[in-house]
């Protein structure tokens, strides 16, 4: 069942008594009784489907404000994975991004059955393109035009490739967007779907995205493209020498260390079955239609 | 209401709320679980860093096998690859203290978790480290850290009480650290502190080391004293972080050692005598066999309660809690305490109570302050 077919009271009521969620490949109990942090799930996750509440969760988490003196008294937001805190509380006014960065903890650090790579991923009739992340490089902003123009999401942070036949599993989660990137989608596309917009977090001012199409299912990766947001830029894709783009991957691997040759070895059958690309870009809507034909051109290939 | 606390500590723990003790101790109830209980197991395993060890189980038992189609085996495949990245490090990072310590005619005698790995004990399979523990005579002492320290391994440590406590009253020096690599290594030279009443001689230890095989100048503790080291290291440290996983050491170890030598427990006892060691012998055998049924001949158990003491009734009620998996589901809000008069009591069993009282208050002065400077 869709989250949006239930009310929003029934949703309440469910969500502070924990509630599954499917995103991606991952089963997630969420339990809060923060209501800005509900109604801002309720809005986010709308298209995501509920679980019933008999099945095998990945990960029980919370979000919750301390019931100590606190809750008058500069009051804070903490985040845990069965009981545990992987991660300092914030400011209650925060606690939103929290929740979000708390599940990318879960993922980074308990879901090594895969080798998670630090990328936005979106896929097309299962041919996907990696976009591993410099920060500041702009992968989440060109990732959300993506989405916009018909791409479906994988996931706009966190990459999870099987190492054995290199596919790549979803868990696509809001698109996180910080400072001038939410200008920029929000000029672009009249339709985007922001949450609410969080200001002072340590990484600015922060929003996320509902993404449009968040059904991205497993795919294989076919380009892996290096984007580089540069204002005096044209539009201009340049063939990446594959070695290169091997190391940058594997720096770019949060658990390489974890799966050793054989992370090595899956690394190379992605470079080996895809185009390496790298993207310099000033323009969005160029971009855009730059990928779209290079992916096109590419498709029977 | 302090009354009702302690009527609270002393009641007795409900171990049904530990589903994965069960499974455990017998890890073909696993396929009889509703998918939610198996659900639990799993999640009290991560907590108390078994998961990997559950998974190596599981498999050894061809338990994996009869699982309902829709079993998420991906949960105990990501924690095995994890803890086989660790294993493959830490034999790695021994080969370099092999060479360091061969270069200059020392034996390499390691404990505890590297010792179950190199040396191919069950319960190595699976395991996680967060250091390397090292046995050197205290003469060769001085001698093996300036080794070490040339290798880039150092005391990282600059607090003057610290180093104080480590070097005049502990049996192993402060940890030191890598500088590239961060590994941590615990130099130790004996099993139990300088101050501890009951601590065995370290020479009766080295006399019995058994070289590793495949291992050039490599050793390990004899299996009588490998499992009294670790009844000792969890009876008497007082760190109960990761006490079902120590307990489940011994359960294995007890279990592989028995079989291979039909003297294994004569032996033990004899050696727990010989080694001062007989308390921490009685509590390992106690609990293992309460918690995890490990099978135990009754005349051994018969001849361990010689050192039971007489506060038993107290000490079940605190280790039970202790040993539970460490989950919400398995904590009633008082292991809290349990483990904070454990950890209390072991400090009282390593030192003299003219140095335990002015060593706890400083710990407690120390903690508050930090935690004041985090806030």
């Amino acid at each position: 069942m869709n989250l949006n077919n239930l009310d929003e009271d029934t949703f309440k009521k469910k969500i502070k008594q924990g509630l599954n969620i499917q995103i991606g490949c991952f089963c997630v109990n969420i339990k809060t009784s923060i209501s800005e942090v509900i109604s801002n799930i309720y809005f986010l996750y709308s298209n995501h489907h509920c679980i019933t509440e008999d099945a095998f969760v990945d990960f029980h988490v919370s979000i919750n404000a301390p019931k100590s003196i606190r809750r008058w008294f500069r009051p804070q937001a903490y985040f845990e994975i069965d009981g545990y805190q992987p991660i300092e509380p914030l400011p209650l006014a925060h606690a939103y991004p929290l929740f979000e960065w708390g599940l990318n903890w879960c993922i980074a650090n308990r879901a090594h059955q895969y080798l998670i790579f630090h990328a936005a991923i979106i896929e097309k009739e299962g041919k996907a393109i990696l976009m591993p992340g410099v920060p500041g490089a702009g992968k989440s902003t060109f990732c959300a035009a993506l989405v916009h123009d018909g791409w479906s999401l994988i996931s706009d942070e966190l990459a999870l490739v099987d190492v054995l036949d290199g596919k790549v599993h979803p868990m696509p989660k809001p698109i996180s967007l910080k400072n001038e990137s939410i200008e920029v989608i929000s000029s672009l596309y009249s339709d985007a779907a922001f949450g609410n917009i969080y200001h002072n977090t340590s990484k600015g001012t922060l929003t996320h995205l509902r993404a449009s199409n968040a059904s991205g299912r497993i795919s294989t990766i076919k380009w892996v493209l290096f984007p580089r947001y540069d204002k005096k830029s044209s539009t201009r894709l340049i063939d990446e020498n594959k070695g290169r783009a091997h190391i940058e991957l594997l720096n770019n691997a949060f658990n390489s260390n974890v799966f050793g040759l054989q992370g090595f070895d899956a690394i190379n059958k992605i470079l080996e079955h895809s185009r390496v690309v790298r993207l310099a870009y000033s323009d969005i809507l160029n971009a855009v239609k730059a990928v779209n034909r290079l992916t096109e051109r590419s498709k029977n290939v | 209401m302090r009354l009702k606390l302690l009527i609270a500590l002393l009641k007795e723990v409900r171990m049904s709320n530990s589903l994965l003790t069960k499974v455990i101790s017998n890890p073909h109830v696993f396929t009889h679980l509703s998918i939610k209980e198996q659900e639990l197991v799993m999640r009290q395993a991560e907590g108390s860093d078994l998961l990997a060890t559950l998974g190596w189980l599981f498999k050894r038992l061809d338990i994996t096998e009869n699982l309902k189609p829709t079993f998420p085996h991906s949960k105990y495949e990501a924690a095995i690859n994890v803890a086989r990245a660790h294993s493959n490090f830490i034999q790695w990072e021994i080969g370099t203290l092999q060479e360091i310590f061969k270069n200059d005619n020392k034996p390499l005698i390691l404990l505890k978790g590297a010792a179950y790995t190199i040396a191919g004990l069950p319960n190595g399979l699976g395991r996680l480290y967060s250091d390397i523990d090292l046995l050197v005579h205290k003469a060769e002492l001085n001698e093996s850290e300036l080794l070490l320290k040339r290798a880039l391994w150092v005391d990282k440590s600059t607090d003057e009480y610290d180093q104080m406590y480590y070097r005049k009253w502990m049996h192993e020096i402060p940890p030191l650290t890598h500088v590239k690599r961060k590994s941590v290594l615990d130099v130790h030279h004996a099993i139990l502190p300088e101050t501890c009443k009951h601590r065995p001689e370290p020479h009766k230890l080295f006399d019995e080391v058994v070289p590793v095989a495949n291992m050039e100048n490599v050793f390990v503790l004899s299996p009588t004293d490998m499992v009294l080291h670790s009844m000792t290291h969890l009876f008497y440290e007082g760190e109960f972080n990761h006490g079902l996983r120590d307990l489940f050491d011994l359960d294995m170890l007890i279990k592989h050692f028995s079989a291979k030598d039909a003297k294994f427990w004569p032996k033990l006892i004899a050696r727990g005598q010989e080694l001062n060691l007989q308390r921490p012998l009685y509590y390992g055998i106690r609990y293992t066999k309460r918690i995890l049924n490990t099978p135990v001949p009754d005349e051994i158990e018969t001849l361990s309660m010689n050192s039971q003491p007489r506060l038993i009734f107290l000490m079940d009620r605190l280790f039970d809690k202790a040993l539970m998996p460490n989950h919400p589901s398995c904590n009633n809000g008082l292991s809290g305490i349990a483990k904070w008069l454990l950890y209390v009591r072991s400090h009282y069993l390593r030192m003299p109570i003219r140095l335990l009282i002015p060593h706890l208050f400083r710990k407690a002065w120390k903690t508050h302050f930090s935690n004041q400077t985090a806030a």
